[in-house]
Parts: structure tokens; sequence; C-alpha cells
């Protein structure tokens, strides 16, 4: 037990555990993530790396933040942390409240009595905090001692909490169209779940009722609104409004509104032989009202790769009209098979195609969260920036009054920069009238 | 002369040139130990402070919002924030104001570098107006200026032990460069600190996510674990001189990347809007 308790307080240990999981997000840094990184620019790389790829994915290193070497790391970590913060709390309360007394130095000779100097030593903030017949300890910022202490407990709160979070969290993101509902069992656009829960399920349906952006005179977004509906198992309706910044909860959900909107395009392809097939086409808003917005589809049923574009105005005139305009191209090998240009209710001719715009709504992204733990990654950090702003701001400076051979000497020690408060303590010192003797 | 973007260039070059001209008379007052001139360098760094602080609330007040969207007021607002935290640390550590030998000109340099990009006013996006966006932004800048301090130290360092150059003898003794630098290190690592903090609550209250291994914010990161690696290495393995002070320039070279590259080089929600 000892020499497992030495391994993990040994500060070798601790320093290679910090380079480790240094090298460890460098390499998270460099090798696409698969839930972080687009899927075709995942594969591009992949395909780029194909000689690494098979160490990669027995290492896991494109997902190195869900693999168990990752949890490993952190595990030795959080127990080289746990240790160390044990040790720390027991030197941080000697410290304070211990006889500590700083070792070797005599210390310079005074003539004033004890009262006197405690006094004065006072007046420049010095606490006393020990003393005997012996020794009296004065200390500046005594409470400098815990920084460590909570630097440690911060880590340790922040990491059990990330742990947590990722063990427990449930996310799932959806695209919704206007007047169009999320039931509890449909399929997320986009879903995580941690290894002890489940996937997230909505306690009741979720009815998007309208979108509304607003813009800046430059076309950039200015906010984007949304009128929620939550229509639970009795029937009984429930609205909302969401907007970027402000959450709403709802039956332990957290639902925050996702950055990416656009139009819904509801096409009617009609081919010679009278078959019929409605899509509908998600693209994202265009960022400039003379700018179009990009989308490929590729459909079962159709032989051709379907690239469309849109303008948020068919007159380029405005950001938010209700008369967008869609651009259809048909590609086949690369080459322009057929080209379309509609508005709302029109239909034409794309290629073998009779193709009519029937209907165009907004669509906005909801993105739904249930976690726990939130609240200790905050406390965590702020423990941590508590522990470093005492460690930093406010080192402890001490004074020993010692008596020796019926004489009084006084020395000072700072545990950091203890050639930084020498002048201070010099200046205690001179204000006695006493002369430097080492 | 109406055009606002033309009077906020104006007056950025007026304290660019004010800049300048304390960067000149205290180089001279501190290379001749002219303590006068270095005075009157300060006298004159202020009014700079002052003139550029205008041309800040004035870009400000047409912009709308506070100097975080376009790389042009992002760098002018550092260099703002550098000095004035250099300025306000210098009067409670006055040791360390031979580090203005490379402040000043690290000041003017970087408005005048932001005065090369373009100065469109970009209008605030709604996922940017968080209070916690400003703490954010503010505390990195405030990081930066210490880090900034500290790596002046650790430089003057390793040029007085390798040179023999005259005029470094007007810094503090080595011993005073290194432990301010390993101070300033610190203070550096708090505020960076903060700045993460304050970054993660704006990100869970706008998306959700509280950490999205974006690239800035994996940059980030790493640098803020180096600064962990060279403090740990100063306290606990007695690491200091010559060596604290290059692994302390290695690591402002990452802060460097963090914060001026990668928002450029990657795509990440803290570059939308830088590009």
């Amino acid at each position: 037990m000892q020499a497992f308790k030495r391994l993990f307080l040994s500060r070798k240990t601790i320093l290679v555990t910090i380079v480790l999981i240094l090298l460890t997000v460098v390499a998270g840094f460099i090798i696409p993530q698969k839930f972080s990184t687009p899927q075709r620019e995942f594969q591009k790389w992949q395909d780029a790396h194909s000689q690494w790829i098979p160490w990669i994915e027995r290492l896991g290193f494109d997902h190195i933040y869900t693999t168990p070497w990752f949890a490993l790391l952190l595990s030795v970590f959080l127990m080289t942390l746990s240790f160390s913060a044990y040790e720390q709390i027991k030197i941080s309360r000697l410290k304070t409240y211990g006889k500590v007394m700083p070792s070797g130095e005599k210390g310079i000779p005074v003539s004033e009595s004890r009262q006197e100097i405690v006094k004065k030593a006072r007046k420049k903030g010095y606490i006393k905090l020990y003393e005997d017949l012996d020794v009296i300890r004065l200390v500046k910022y005594p409470w400098g001692y815990w920084g460590n202490v909570l630097f440690h407990i911060g880590m340790i709160i922040t990491i059990a909490s990330a742990i947590i979070i990722f063990l427990t969290e449930r996310r799932g993101t959806v695209n919704i169209i206007e007047r169009r509902t999320h039931f509890p069992e449909s399929a997320w656009l986009a879903e995580e779940h941690g290894l002890l829960v489940d996937k997230l399920v909505l306690p009741d349906s979720l009815t998007l009722e309208t979108i509304s952006p607003e813009f800046w005179e430059t076309d950039e977004i200015k906010q984007l609104t949304t009128a929620l509906e939550f229509t639970d198992e009795t029937g009984q309706i429930n609205n909302y409004t969401l907007h970027i910044n402000k959450t709403l909860h709802y039956k332990g959900i957290e639902i925050y509104q996702g950055n990416s909107f656009g139009n819904a395009f509801f096409i009617e392809f009609s081919d010679s032989e009278g078959r019929i097939n409605n899509e509908i086409l998600l693209i994202d808003n265009p960022k400039k009202r003379n700018k179009a917005s990009y989308s490929n589809f590729n459909f079962f049923w159709m032989p051709y790769l379907l690239k469309v574009k849109y303008f948020a105005d068919a007159e380029q005139k405005m950001m938010d009209s209700n008369n967008p305009l869609l651009v259809m191209r048909l590609m086949q090998r690369e080459k322009i098979a057929a080209e379309l240009q509609l508005k709302t209710g029109e239909h034409g001719r794309l290629g073998p195609y009779d193709v009519t715009l029937v209907h165009v709504a907004r669509w906005g992204n909801v993105i739904c969260v249930k976690n726990k733990g939130m609240p200790g990654i905050f406390l965590g950090f702020f423990i941590i920036i508590s522990g470093v702003s005492l460690t930093y701001f406010m080192p402890p400076r001490e004074i020993y009054i010692k008596s020796s051979d019926g004489s009084l000497f006084l020395s000072f020690r700072s545990g950091r920069f203890k050639s930084l408060y020498r002048e201070e303590f010099e200046k205690i010192y001179k204000s006695k009238e006493g002369r430097r003797s080492a | 002369m109406n055009n606002p973007l033309f009077i906020d260039r104006a007056i950025h070059w007026l304290a660019v040139i004010i800049y300048v001209a304390a960067s000149i008379v205290n180089t001279y007052g501190l290379i001749f130990r002219k303590e006068r001139s270095e005075q009157t360098a300060y006298y004159i760094i202020v009014t700079g402070l002052f003139v550029h602080g205008i041309a800040i609330v004035y870009r400000w007040t047409i912009a709308g919002h506070g100097p975080y969207m376009v790389r042009y007021e992002v760098l002018s607002s550092n260099a703002w924030v550098a000095l004035s935290t250099f300025l306000v640390f210098s009067r409670f550590f006055p040791k360390i104001r031979s580090a203005s030998i490379f402040m000043f000109p690290a000041v003017f340099l970087l408005i005048a570098l932001g005065l090369f990009f373009n100065p469109e006013v970009t209008k605030l996006p709604p996922s940017l107006k968080s209070i916690w966006l400003v703490l954010h932004v503010v505390f990195y800048k405030i990081a930066f200026g210490t880090i900034l301090i500290a790596f002046a130290l650790s430089v003057f360092y390793i040029l007085r032990n390798r040179t023999k150059i005259k005029w470094s003898e007007r810094f503090p003794d080595n011993e005073t460069l290194d432990i301010y630098a390993y101070r300033f290190a610190g203070f550096g690592f708090t505020f960076w600190s903060i700045g993460m903090l304050a970054g993660s609550i704006w990100a869970y209250q706008s998306w959700g996510r509280f950490w999205g291994w974006d690239p800035v914010e994996t940059w980030s990161l790493i640098t803020w674990i180096s600064f962990g690696i060279y403090l740990h290495l100063r306290r606990f393995f007695e690491w200091k001189d010559e060596k604290a002070a290059l692994l302390f320039i290695f690591c402002f070279i990452l802060s460097l990347i963090s914060l001026f590259f990668i928002p450029i080089l990657e795509s990440s929600i803290h570059s939308e809007y830088f590009k």
C-alpha cells in the first residue's frame, strides 16, 4: 500500500501523467476525430493516411476521448491528484496551525520587545498564527497556504464531473420544419449518449410552430426565434419561445436553439411513366442576399446527383423574403445533364422529370440535452481559479521572532518568490532600527 | 472625412505615433541611463493609452459591440489591455519597468499589424451576445498581457546570460528577472483559467456543451497544460534560470498559436467571425 501511495505521490508520476494527457490532446487535434469531423472530410483523411488506419483504429486514436485507455489515464491522474490533495491538506494544516520553524537560519538580532515587533508586523498585514516561549510566527496571507489544496480539489471535482457527464449525458439534435412534429420515438439527426444510459427520448411531442430569423442590414443574423409547442399524452399543449442564448427547461431536458436554419423546399418529381416522388430539400440559409446556399442530394430512385442552390430572395433584395429562388442541376459524371430555376408554385422540366416546387417552409435546428454533473464542472473550475489566485497573488510570507540565549532574532521566509519580498521584510526590520547580520 | 472608419483608423494611427515616440524616448532613457527620459516616456505612453482608448470606444460605438469580432479590433484591444496590464502591474512591481523596452514597441506593432487588416465593421451574431463572452475575451486579453511581460523577462534573462550587451545591465539582476518571469507566468495561468471557465459557461449557455473539442478550445487547453507543466517544473523540480526561460518561451509560442493562428487556420466557432 505504501509503495502504491509513493508511486501516486511521486512528482515524476504526476509530471508524466500530465505530459501524457498533453500528448493525447495534441494527437486528438492532429488526427481527425469521428465525433467532430464531417463524414466526407474524415473519409478523405483516412484515404490519404491508409497505412496508419489499422493502428489508429486499433488504438482508438480516431475517438481518443472515448477510449478505455484515455479513461484509464484520467483515472490515474485523478488518483495522483487525490493522494496529492490529501497530503497537501495535511501540509497546509500544519503550516496554518502548527509550529513550523525556518530551517537553520538564526536570523537578525533585534533589540525591541516581542510585543513591539508583533505590533509593527501586524500593521504590515501579518497575522500571528503561533506563539510559545521560544518562537512567534506571523504570516501575511496565510490563506495562500491553501492555494494548492484548492487547485487540486478543483481539478478532482472538474474531472470527476466530466466523467459523470461523459457516462450519463444524453444529447439529440434535430432539424424541424415549421408546423411539423418530432415525436418521442422519432429518430434524431445526430445523437450521443453516455455508456451508462440509453439514447435520449423526449417526454412529449415537440412541434416547431414558427422560426423567425432577424437580420442586420449587413445580412448577418441578428437573432433566431423559435415558437415551440409540447403536446403531452393527455393532449395538453404547452407553448414556449426559444432563441439563441435563451434555454428552455422542459421536464428535466434542456432545449437550445441551434445556429442552423434555412428553407425546406417541398418538390414533386414526376417521370415520363407517371411515377411521382415527393422530396423535401433542407438547405442552409444563404449568408448574403446576393449569395446562394448550396447542397447536394442523392435519391435512390434518381440515377443522377441533384445539385441545388437557392437565393433567400428571388430578386436578391432581402434576407427574410417569402419568395426564394431555387436552382436545380442534374449531374451525370461531373457533367450538367439539366438545369431548372423555380419559385414557389412554379413547375418546369428538369431532364427526364417534370418538377413542381409545391411549397416552401422554414426549418430550424433544435438541440436537446439531458445531463448531470454540469454544476460540478463550473464549481470545480471556480475552485481551481480560487486556488491559483491564492497561489500566485497571495503567496504567504512568514516572520519568525525567536528567543535564544536571552536575545530576540528576526527571520523571514516565503514559500514562493522569496526574493520579491525581501525588501518588504527589510522595511519591517529597518523600522526597528536594527542591522542585518546574515 | 465623415467616414467613421476613416476617423477610427486616424485615431488609431495617432495612437501608434504617440506609442512610437514613447518607445524611442523610453529606449533612449533605459540605454543611456536617463531617468528623466524614462519618466517622460511614461507620460507619453499614458497619453497614447488614452488616445488609443478613445479609438476603441469610438469603434465600439460605431460597431455596436466590443472589440472581439474582426482581427483589426481584436489586435488593437489586445494591445490596449496588454499595455494597461503592464502599467498597472509595474506600479505594484516597479522592477518590471525595464520590460517596457519590449512592451512599448510590442504594443504599437500589434496595433500597426491590426491596421493592415480589413477594418470593416461586422455585426454581432446572436450567439455572441452574452456577458460570459465579454468575460471570456477580457480575461484572455489580460492573460496575454501578463504572458507578454513574462516573455519579455525570460528573453532579457537569456539575453544577459548569453551576450555582453552593455545596456542589459539596466535590467534587474538575474534572480529577480527569473522570479518575476515565474510569477507573471503564474498570473497568466490564472487569467487563462478564468478565460477558459467563462468560455465554457458561455458555450454551455449557447449550445448545451461546456467543451466541444473545437480546434481553438483544444489549443487553449494544450497551452494551459503546457503552462501547468512549466509551473510544476519550477515549483517541484526547482527548474530555474535559462532552461526555465527557454521553456517559457516555448509556452509563449504555443499561446500565440492558440490566440492568433488557430482561429485563422482552422474552422471553428471562434474563427467563424474572425475570417
